[in-house]
């Protein structure tokens, strides 16, 4: 005996094993509900007209190919007719780089170079390989940049001038080492003798303080600390290597800022508005069967 | 009808049936068929992706409406950009009749 609510059943269970959406199978069961309705009103009987109108809408996996080959929507084609969505989010990227860009205060920098004097030992033969001695220099040029960086430095700093001098408010002296440490940049490029550091802060007055105070700190702690003979720095002689602290001037390009602040917003925004438009376009028919179904 | 025709001219076919008044799949099948006196006939299957892209498109929006005893039929309408999208394709259509008609006498042979 032919069922059609069965027929229907078993054909919805092998559309669905292809992989079709229920919103698609909930509009291709009504188009073959009527036309099993329009070929049995003109005559046919209701088996015969099952497998005419099933026939007609193609096999699941034929089908599902010709909705694979459809969907390849132009993507640039998708965007621009979901444009203000688009256009929303890069706007609120906009707004809210510009509200960063506002809101942060100036930055003031102080810089001071370095130079540390390489003696290289008696006992090493002066043709040594080259590659060896350049790199233990750079090793050596590195331990001293880690040192000018390390937070223990940063604490005892913040010690000397007072958590609150540095934060501009209370606070405890760990958080007054953490502002010392982010403002500070230490780097020696490997075949230099020369440790560049420079200091960052909003409070111009006391940007070149910090700066001298870690590095009056490093030269303290420099002879606390045992070294290798051939690092030659004489401590006196080092402090007088220290270039004149700049005075603050404000850092009017600073790249990672310019990144983290103002590109990344934007960024953000235009992925948000592509991620927006691409949700809600395989979303959409999911959604409204659920609405409506 | 060769098959490559039949696939091209479905966008603004249904573009121009949505743009006289919203539809449904079925019934935009059968139209088509009456309208072209059955020689161009459309596989029901390959109706339903392409309205489904013109949907992606954002050329026509569509909604579920209850028709009887709980069943749902989904209704097409075309928008703003569709009837752009069509105008242009309407154009293009006729920029290629325009140059078959000139060779009017080639058509008798």
């Amino acid at each position: 005996m032919f069922e059609l609510e069965r027929e229907l059943r078993w054909w919805r269970e092998a559309m669905s094993g292809a992989g079709h959406a229920p919103e698609i199978l909930a509009e291709l069961e009504e188009h073959l509900r009527e036309d099993v309705e329009r070929r049995a009103r003109a005559g046919t009987s209701l088996p015969d007209a099952w497998i005419a109108a099933r026939d007609q809408i193609g096999e699941p996996g034929a089908l599902r190919r010709e909705f694979a080959r459809a969907g390849r929507v132009d993507l640039i084609g998708t965007l621009r007719a979901h444009q203000w969505k688009l256009l929303l989010c890069v706007g609120a990227g906009l707004l809210t780089a510009s509200y960063f860009h506002l809101v942060r205060p100036a930055t003031y920098q102080s810089e001071a170079k370095l130079f540390l004097r390489w003696s290289p030992p008696q006992s090493q033969p002066a043709a040594g390989d080259p590659v060896v001695r350049d790199g233990r220099r750079a090793s050596l040029l590195q331990q001293e940049v880690e040192i000018m960086s390390s937070m223990d430095l940063a604490v005892r700093v913040a010690e000397n001038l007072g958590a609150a001098r540095i934060l501009g408010g209370p606070g405890d002296v760990a958080h007054a080492a953490a502002a010392v440490r982010r403002g500070l940049t230490v780097s020696g490029a490997p075949h230099s003798s020369v440790v560049h550091a420079s200091f960052h802060h909003p409070n111009a007055e006391l940007v070149p303080i910090v700066l001298s105070e870690v590095l009056r700190e490093y030269l303290r702690l420099r002879r606390l600390i045992p070294r290798e003979s051939h690092l030659a720095l004489p401590v006196e002689e080092q402090i007088s290597n220290v270039s004149l602290i700049q005075t603050a001037s404000p850092a009017f390009f600073d790249f990672n800022a310019l990144v983290r602040l103002q590109i990344m917003p934007v960024l953000a925004g235009i992925l948000a508005g592509v991620a927006w438009v691409m949700v809600s376009r395989s979303g959409r028919r999911p959604l409204r069967f659920a609405r409506h179904a | 009808m060769r098959k490559e025709l039949v696939a091209a001219s479905a966008e603004p076919l249904i573009l121009s049936l949505l743009a006289e008044g919203d539809s449904y799949g079925y019934a935009i099948l059968q139209e088509i068929r009456a309208r072209s006196r059955e020689e161009i006939q459309w596989t029901d299957g390959m109706l339903y992706p392409v309205l489904h892209r013109l949907e992606d498109n954002g050329w026509i929006t569509s909604r579920w409406v209850e028709i009887e005893n709980g069943r749902k039929r989904k209704y097409y309408s075309i928008r703003k950009g569709g009837l752009k999208a069509l105008k242009t394709q309407r154009e293009e259509w006729l920029a290629v009749h325009r140059v078959l008609t000139s060779f009017g006498g080639s058509a008798h042979v």
